[in-house]
């Protein structure tokens, strides 16, 4: 227990970064499993898996002549070992391309694959608990087998006088991986076996077609010999090419004919006086625009009649012109509106969205049920909004009011005034919204 | 007034080390510093004997964990910064004044909050074969208000109030003085 005064505060997003990070991987397992995706997506998925089986194909086939050339495995116990990692994954939502590597280590020093395994499942417990690298784990464990205790113990200190100790650390950290796995890594490392299942299906036929296209006379040297042809104009796919060349030609012809027309016979000369005809209407265009989009956005008459102001240019875009006019009471050209487009009442519309704040009300206000002391609502709760600044609504209601003279009603300033009056006083006062008992 | 938040505050007290051994030392030897006036502030609110003696217990709070000097010095106010992220907040104190002693802190926080409490009765636990809980009992209602008739509760805050701000910005200045150096060094 102790009093923090704070100097300076830091933000911290490593969590965040953390949430967002499994977040985004859900995000690609989504579009991975096929949720919303186009033809190049597939076709991107497939590459990907393809290339996830073709790696975890060489992760396996690396662990498996560890696991014959140390532990004498049999092909049964290759199988089986596959499965157990596959299974330790699924449960643990660690990549299988991280345990294989550690189980390898494993194996090299116990010279057994059931011992192994044990390690290994003891190894992400500890690595869990300690929150270490399983990598960094699996070798102190290994390392303790072969008698080599030191960074074990470092790891876990409480091992130092142990004298079973890997029966201590499994009595320690037991289970703590799969009570401890990630719901979203477990989710993402699912979809990841699944993507290498779906490309180990898809490896073999890309090395078909890889095998295919590069075989003597396949794709790759037709295609060659097609560029060939067609830089040579005696061959067919050289004529035709040239036609393709000559068709181009003729076309360009007609276009600088058609520019010639504008130019009393100089392409140049129409193109320029085309172009300065398409400036010149440019604004109409540009207000054109600006009916359409204004139209169909807000799906309004009020936004037609604004579209129809910008159309006359009454006073462009930026000064919102003169049906734009509102603000602090004002009632806008609303005679000019009704002139224009015919329709009184739109310049009523107009006039009603434009108006804003407390100015809108013409004439005399109605004050009935205001508290003349307060200027408030007789019923009005005193934290109604700039009330509390002001601190009249709680002269009217309680006796436990708090003055705060804020400048320019900065909200941050009102927040650090009420906090700094928080600290001052150990706390705000009792509020009561209803009647005291 | 609330205090500044800064950005990526552990990289940069990271790079200072990598930097030059020694400088991360040398910054917070300078927010020391520059922390002094508000730490001898708070040490002059403390109180300088028992608050919580009263005529009627004229040994309260005089052993155990929350004893008056027990373990720490009542008015020991020291200077800290911490990188380290926290699980719960995003927005964590980087630099801040401690008042370690569990008795000071008692006494400072007596009677800011509401005075009605949570729960009536205790959570119950296991004994001799049976469940158990106690009644959450009212006797520090009269030690806050013996605190509050001396004085003696809320002094920290309202101590190092006037010098706060200042001393926050100078250790903003000094925050932003190394970091310049591990931008220029880095660029």
């Amino acid at each position: 227990m102790s009093v923090i005064v704070k100097l300076l505060s830091k933000f911290d997003d490593s969590g965040i970064k953390k949430a967002k990070g499994s977040f985004g991987g859900l995000k690609k397992t989504i579009g991975a499993i096929g949720i919303g995706i186009g033809i190049s997506q597939i076709t991107d998925l497939l590459m990907e898996s393809a290339k996830a089986a073709s790696a975890d194909k060489k992760s396996t086939e690396l662990l498996n002549t560890q696991l014959v050339k140390n532990a004498g495995a049999t092909k049964t116990q290759i199988k089986q070992s596959d499965k157990f990692i596959e299974k330790l994954s699924l449960q643990t939502g660690i990549m299988d391309d991280d345990l294989r590597p550690s189980m390898g280590k494993l194996v090299r020093v116990t010279k057994d694959v059931d011992k192994a395994q044990e390690l290994l499942a003891l190894s992400l417990d500890a690595a869990t608990v300690s929150g270490k690298p399983l990598d960094t784990v699996a070798t102190s464990i290994a390392k303790a087998f072969a008698g080599n205790t030191t960074s074990l113990v470092k790891l876990f200190p409480e091992l130092k006088k142990s004298k079973d100790l890997f029966g201590d650390l499994a009595d320690t950290v037991g289970g703590a991986a799969i009570q401890q796995a990630d719901p979203f890594m477990k989710f993402n490392n699912s979809m990841d076996i699944l993507k290498e299942k779906l490309g180990a299906a898809v490896l073999p036929l890309i090395s078909d077609f890889v095998d295919y296209i590069s075989k003597p006379g396949g794709v790759i040297d037709q295609v060659g010999k097609f560029l060939d042809d067609l830089s040579n104009p005696k061959s067919e796919a050289g004529k035709v090419f040239t036609d393709i060349k000559n068709a181009v030609k003729d076309a360009f012809g007609y276009v600088r004919d058609f520019f010639a027309f504008f130019g009393n016979g100089d392409a140049v000369e129409g193109f320029k006086n085309i172009a300065t005809a398409l400036i010149k209407a440019l604004p109409a265009l540009l207000a054109l625009k600006g009916i359409m989009m204004l139209a169909s956005a807000g799906k309004s008459i009020a936004n037609l009649a604004k579209a129809i102001a910008l159309m006359t240019g009454a006073g462009a875009v930026g000064d919102g012109g003169g049906v734009l006019a509102g603000g602090k009471g004002k009632t806008g050209k609303v005679p000019f509106m009704s002139k224009l487009i015919g329709l009184p009442v739109i310049g009523t519309v107009a006039m009603v969205l434009t108006t804003s704040g407390d100015t809108m009300q013409k004439g005399p206000r109605d004050l009935t049920g205001i508290n003349p002391k307060t200027g408030l609502p007789y019923q009005m709760s005193p934290f109604g909004s700039g009330i509390m600044a002001s601190g009249k609504g709680f002269q009217a209601n309680t006796k436990n009011n708090i003055t705060i003279n804020v400048q320019s009603a900065d909200p941050k300033a009102v927040v650090d005034a009420v906090s700094k009056y928080a600290k001052n006083n150990g706390g705000l006062p009792p509020i009561f919204f209803g009647k005291k008992n | 007034m609330a205090d500044d938040i800064v950005y990526n505050a552990k990289e940069i007290v990271k790079a200072l080390n990598q930097l030059e051994p020694g400088l991360k030392n040398a910054m917070v030897k300078e927010m020391r510093v520059v922390a002094a006036p508000a730490i001898t502030a708070i040490k002059a609110a403390i109180p300088k004997v028992n608050p919580f003696e009263s005529k009627v217990r004229p040994v309260s709070n005089t052993r155990g964990r929350l004893g008056w000097g027990v373990g720490r010095k009542p008015d020991e106010v020291k200077f800290s910064l911490k990188t380290k992220a926290s699980k719960k907040f995003a927005v964590t104190a980087l630099a801040s004044l401690r008042v370690n002693s569990p008795a000071t802190a008692l006494a400072d926080v007596a009677g800011k909050g509401s005075g009605v409490p949570r729960r009536t009765v205790t959570d119950s636990y296991a004994w001799k074969g049976q469940t158990r809980s106690h009644r959450v009992t009212t006797q520090g209602r009269s030690m806050i208000r013996h605190l509050k008739k001396n004085n003696d509760n809320n002094f920290v805050y309202p101590g190092v109030e006037k010098s706060l701000p200042r001393v926050q910005a100078e250790i903003k200045l000094i925050l932003e003085k190394y970091a310049a150096k591990v931008n220029r060094k880095l660029n």
